[in-house]
């Protein structure tokens, strides 16, 4: 058993709740005719992924390409703060954009590392039926 | 009114929901050094274990820690009640290797009080806002230990997706309530809104006498552009005004170097009416973010800001703001701080001359 696995379910679940609600933040825009539906689209896809992983403790590519994603764009808005309004030190977005998808990241890679002979999509142990 | 040269995003007053106040700092603090300290003293037993006494001491201590920021009263009275409980639980638990009963219960009352609390109209923070999703986060691990049946599962999933949608709709609710509107110094103001951290002081005959001449400038400069095909010949990008809030900006206008130039302001503003869009005034905005506009009129022409803006990239436009559960949406990028920016309504029998426009009044006199 990778180690720390068995954080990964609440982990994942508590990241459905945060994009379900960044869903429906987004659709509230989009409908109100101020915004896109690409943001909505996007969030919704990610959503998928990630409450998938959570219902079947499976750390997919896609789940992993949407936290790399998750963690690129905190650090580019980072420093895009850092450039133009200074440091905004705010607990919740380190939580849900980098620790939370850095901690996904870090199972999933170190379980490609405990099966190297099947590299990008190992099988996984279910974590329960 | 003495001017800055630049203003970072501390230099405003922004909704609480984004920040941590300096007197929460100590609860985050106590929080993170419990977990800490639970994860070093507990290194023998399983992780899940481990981090479940780990989150219950560390949202515990941080309620003590928050109670310590506080004055006393019932809601002190409270965190204090709360954090020795979950203190005790988290003993309890790493001495006896038994959870005590009642602690999923405690968990979740303690986020259905807060949820409670932001719904009556109370602005979240930062600091309040972690405790809870520590606390879900416990209560996800504790409903997962030992849970291999499909309703086990299924009350877990429920329980803690749940949980953090409703924790983030209420703090939105709270927020919006909890905040105000006006653009007057010395509010809190809603999400989204960045007003300058000035002390409010009357304004003087001379700065009403400013204010005055930068209505009565900007009245006579605009009129014509009640009709919209003016505005456009003009190059003003009316085209655009649906997804901009009925605003309309001039591309040679912004970042030109002349600000609160009533002969070229950056942006109308339009509402849509019965026969065609009203023109309700203009908005004039500084060059960079965070420099300051000039309060020609003092406290009567308070500039303002926006800041944690989700900004979509494709297409260019808004995406949402920030949410209380620190994300944006995919596919944008944050704008911590807007441009400043001053809207002057001209609209026949607006309410107000400057800075926030009525939204009843808007809908009784121009429609919706």
């Amino acid at each position: 058993m990778i180690r720390y696995r068995e954080l990964v379910r609440p982990v994942l679940l508590i990241q459905t709740g945060i994009l379900a609600l960044s869903t429906l933040e987004a659709t509230v825009v989009a409908v109100s005719g101020v915004g896109s539906p690409v943001p909505v689209l996007l969030t919704a896809a990610a959503l998928v992924f990630v409450g998938s992983a959570a219902r079947t403790g499976r750390l997919s590519r896609l789940l992993i390409w949407t936290e790399r994603l998750i963690v690129t764009t905190f650090f580019v808005d980072t420093v895009i703060s850092l450039f133009t309004a200074g440091a905004v030190l705010e607990p919740m977005v380190w939580l849900s954009r980098l620790i939370v998808p850095f901690f996904v990241l870090r199972v999933a890679r170190a379980e490609r590392k405990a099966r190297p002979g099947t590299a990008d999509e190992p099988e996984y142990v279910e974590v329960a039926a | 009114m003495m001017q800055l040269e630049r203003r970072g995003i501390d230099e405003y007053v922004i909704s609480p929901m984004y920040t941590a106040s300096d007197e929460h700092g100590l609860g985050l603090l106590l929080a993170l050094m419990s977990l800490a300290l639970s994860w070093y003293v507990l290194r023998q037993r399983s992780i899940g274990v481990r981090t479940s006494i780990g989150l219950l001491a560390a949202t515990g201590a941080g309620h003590l820690g928050l109670a310590l920021g506080h004055e006393p009263d019932a809601r002190t009275g409270a965190f204090v009640a709360f954090g020795f409980w979950a203190l005790y639980a988290a003993r309890r638990w790493a001495t006896t290797g038994t959870r005590m009963r009642g602690t999923v219960a405690g968990l979740v009352l303690s986020v259905l009080a807060y949820t409670g609390t932001l719904l009556s109209g109370e602005a979240p923070d930062q600091a309040g806002l972690i405790m809870k999703v520590l606390e879900i986060g416990a209560l996800g691990l504790i409903l997962g230990q030992g849970t291999e049946t499909k309703t086990q599962r299924l009350r877990q999933s429920a329980t803690v997706v749940s949980m953090t949608v409703v924790l983030g709709l209420a703090g939105w609710i709270g927020a919006f309530v909890g905040g105000g509107h006006t653009h007057e110094l010395g509010e809190t103001p809603g999400p989204g809104l960045a007003l300058p951290r000035l002390e409010p002081t009357p304004p003087t005959a001379e700065e009403r006498a400013a204010a005055d001449r930068l209505f009565e400038e900007t009245v006579a400069n605009i009129a014509r552009f009640d009709d919209v095909a003016v505005a456009a010949a003009e190059g003003y990008d009316v085209a655009s005004m649906g997804r901009l809030g009925g605003h309309a900006d001039n591309p040679a206008y912004t970042d030109d170097g002349r600000i609160l130039d009533p002969t070229r302001p950056e942006t109308l503003v339009y509402h849509p009416g019965p026969d065609g869009p009203v023109l309700l005034g203009a908005m004039y905005q500084t060059d960079e973010s965070g420099e300051p506009g000039p309060m020609v009129g003092g406290s009567l022409t308070v500039w303002h800001g926006h800041d944690h803006v989700c900004f979509g990239l494709l297409p260019p436009g808004l995406g949402s703001l920030g949410s209380p559960l620190g994300t944006c949406p995919l596919g944008t990028v944050t704008v911590a701080l807007t441009n400043e920016m001053i809207h002057v309504w001209t609209v026949d029998g607006a309410p107000s001359r400057f800075g926030d426009l009525d939204d009843e009044w808007l809908e009784e006199n121009i429609g919706s």
